[in-house]
């Protein structure tokens, strides 16, 4: 391999799902919305115009893993998801998001997880959407988020223990504002072991030239998002693959490969330290590899010290 | 408290015993059969059996008096042979498992030992018989006479018993395989109807109904095109599903316009790009009988799991043929793939269960991985020649 190793600045965004809007002033309420079929989703994005004109939809997306993309790019201030879409289910992608931020899950009847739902003190919206319905989770979306910003932390600081020490504390206007984080990962995570899954990829199979290459997945460093292509650093050099590093993220093994930007996936095996520089900047360093690998706000608290 | 009189109480105490003993060792069936052959007894016709009882025993009586034995030893030894005999015909008619070549060869055993030790036996007590000239001659005489009544009685009473037991224990096996014949056909029939009402719920699978609703109404109120056509393949589909259903069975040519129908509606909300579908259906692979819905539920399986999971959507092929009797239908699409530890749904666990019934081990279905995706196949094998042949169709019902 000729290429020299990478440069340590954080690699560029890959371009993401529609963004609709462009960002304006912080304070205004923002929304991402994901469904895998057009119709629904329009039909929400009307629904949610008529009943929270001041929420902004930064993004739309038509699977999980573009939802998941387009909140690390966005950081909206809630999130309406499908649960059933194809890369990552609506459940995957609210597990991701880790309690961070409101999620209300829109959903057809008849789905499995309606069940767990009606128990746990999760926000959902059946399709089709009822105007008056969306209203009322709406209602209690916005009383968890006044809830968070009346006590020290909202949703959007980056320790889920925070929000979880504010959102009982204060007294919100409905039963349901009041969502403890823990247990809505406990119950994501009960449902998400219902969601199939195709076993993860053992082999990257990268184009040099004429060649194909296939490269073990064990001998994976990292992944980097590289424009349009994904970057593979691997023990024995490097390959650019087409498939886009989100579409990459559902297909790999979650306990060996984290991501800890969104467009820098690690093969924690390789991960010598984490590093804190500033107030927001983390840095990751290598087993015997000189690049510094970064990690972005939203994935910093998975490197704590015991 | 109710007086009771003493001898009553006595008699229904007595009772109950003597039953307990009539009765001992036999199970809820065979005691049914008990209390049914005591009924018999009792009766009318019963009296025949009684006088044929009692004619075998002047008969054995006479027979060994004949044999030179005094009436006094002749008739309690024909009252307990006969009786005997009657006993072990009763337990073989009640119970014709125990009576298997085992029991026999030991009743046999039994026999010889107590017709010898009679004999010995009543020459012990009988040295006053001078007509013989010494005890040897004696002996061999009481032996001989002895092996004769054994041949005879025993090897009778053997067969007797062997027959009785052998022919009850076909009548049970017929009426064994009878329920099970029976438990079969309402295991069936129970089957069809439990297919019938998943089908039911499949095709109104909730979710499938409310996601198309959903795009139905959206469409409905901003007046997009795509509602007419979507509203007329659903539609369409519900019609149709629900006529198939109410059919024993089906060919795939009944079945094609409902699978455009369902892929119809699919494309329309999936989008066109995530679904592309093609067919090859021979025309005599679409004449054949099959339990209806088949194909049906294979495309659910492959649009639910194969396509609408993968990132990109993908491509169904559906191919159907007939060849040297060999009936063959695939469903391949290009999709999610299997998941790992994947198990049967309740669709595909249905299909298989009525073919099985329909076709028995003749028909098989397969699941198989393809890159990328997954293929099912159902493949018909024809049946031996002089097995039935796949049934002519039947009368179309539309």
């Amino acid at each position: 391999m000729t290429t020299p190793p990478p440069a340590p600045t954080p690699p560029p965004a890959p371009t993401g799902p529609t963004a609709l809007m462009a960002p304006t002033a912080p304070s205004a309420p923002t929304a991402l919305i994901a469904d895998d079929e057009e119709a629904p989703r329009a039909q929400l994005r009307a629904a949610l115009q008529r009943r929270w004109p001041g929420l902004r939809i930064v993004a739309e997306a038509a699977n999980g893993v573009d939802a998941w993309d387009a909140f690390l790019e966005h950081e909206p201030t809630i999130c309406l998801l499908d649960i059933r879409m194809p890369g990552l289910s609506g459940i995957e992608v609210a597990q991701r998001i880790a309690g961070r931020v409101p999620v209300v899950f829109v959903t057809a009847h008849g789905d499995h997880a309606l069940a767990a739902f009606d128990a746990g003190a999760v926000d959902y919206v059946l399709k089709p959407v009822d105007d008056e319905r969306l209203g009322q989770a709406l209602q209690r979306v916005r009383g968890r988020l006044g809830a968070a910003a009346v006590g020290s932390a909202g949703f959007g600081a980056a320790d889920i223990v925070a929000g979880a020490a504010a959102v009982p504390a204060a007294a919100g206007p409905a039963p349901a504002a009041q969502v403890d984080p823990a247990a809505l990962q406990a119950l994501l995570a009960q449902l998400a072991q219902q969601v199939r899954r195709p076993a993860p990829i053992e082999v990257i199979q990268a184009g040099v030239g004429k060649e194909v290459r296939l490269i073990r997945i064990d001998s994976v460093i990292y992944f980097e998002a590289d424009a349009r292509y994904t970057r593979v650093v691997h023990e024995d050099g490097e390959a650019l693959i087409r498939t886009p590093l989100k579409e990459l993220l559902a297909q790999l093994d979650a306990n060996r490969f984290w991501q800890v930007h969104r467009a820098v996936i690690v093969n924690h095996h390789h991960i010598a330290a984490a590093v804190r520089i500033d107030e927001s900047t983390m840095q990751l360093s290598l087993r015997g590899r000189p690049e510094k690998l970064p990690v972005s706000r939203h994935f910093q608290p998975r490197f704590r010290g015991q | 408290m109710v007086p009771v009189l003493p001898t009553t109480t006595a008699a229904a105490a007595a009772e109950p015993r003597w039953r307990r003993w009539w009765h001992a060792g036999l199970d809820d069936e065979a005691r049914a059969q008990a209390e049914a052959l005591d009924r018999l007894l009792a009766s009318r016709r019963g009296g025949w059996l009684w006088g044929a009882a009692a004619a075998a025993l002047l008969a054995a009586v006479l027979g060994l008096r004949d044999a030179g034995v005094a009436l006094h030893w002749a008739a309690p030894v024909a009252a307990l042979f006969i009786g005997g005999s009657l006993l072990a015909m009763r337990r073989a008619w009640l119970q014709p498992e125990r009576f298997d070549a085992g029991m026999l060869r030991r009743l046999a055993l039994l026999m010889i030992v107590a017709t010898y030790a009679g004999a010995l036996g009543s020459m012990a007590v009988g040295p006053w018989n001078a007509e013989f000239g010494s005890r040897a001659e004696w002996l061999l005489a009481a032996l001989w006479r002895a092996t004769s009544a054994q041949l005879v009685a025993g090897l009778a009473l053997l067969a007797l018993l062997w027959i009785v037991a052998a022919s009850r224990r076909a009548q049970v096996q017929r009426a064994l395989q009878q329920t099970r014949l029976e438990a079969e056909r309402d295991a069936a029939a129970r089957l069809a109807a439990e297919a019938r009402l998943q089908l039911l719920q499949a095709q109104i699978q909730p979710h499938f109904l409310f996601n198309t609703l959903a795009a139905l109404q959206h469409w409905v109120d901003v007046g997009d095109a795509r509602a007419a056509p979507l509203l007329r393949a659903l539609t369409g589909f519900l019609r149709g599903s629900t006529e198939l259903i109410a059919r024993d069975e089906a060919t795939l040519a009944d079945e094609l316009p409902l699978a455009r129908h369902y892929l119809d509606i699919m494309r329309a909300r999936l989008g066109e790009e995530r679904l592309e579908v093609h067919f090859d259906v021979e025309p005599a692979a679409a004449a054949v009988p099959l339990p209806p819905a088949l194909l049906l539920t294979l495309l659910e399986n492959a649009v639910e799991h194969g396509i609408a999971p993968a990132l990109h959507g993908g491509r169904i092929e559906v191919a159907a043929r007939l060849q040297q009797g060999r009936f063959e239908l695939t469903v391949a699409d290009s999709g999610a793939g299997l998941a790992p530890g994947w198990r049967d749904g309740v669709g595909l666990g249905n299909c298989r269960e009525r073919l099985r019934h329909r076709f028995g081990p003749r028909a098989r279905i397969e699941l198989q991985p393809r890159r990328p995706g997954t293929q099912a196949r159902i493949a018909i094998e024809p049946a031996a020649p002089d097995a039935t042949p796949l049934p002519p169709e039947p009368p179309h019902r539309r």
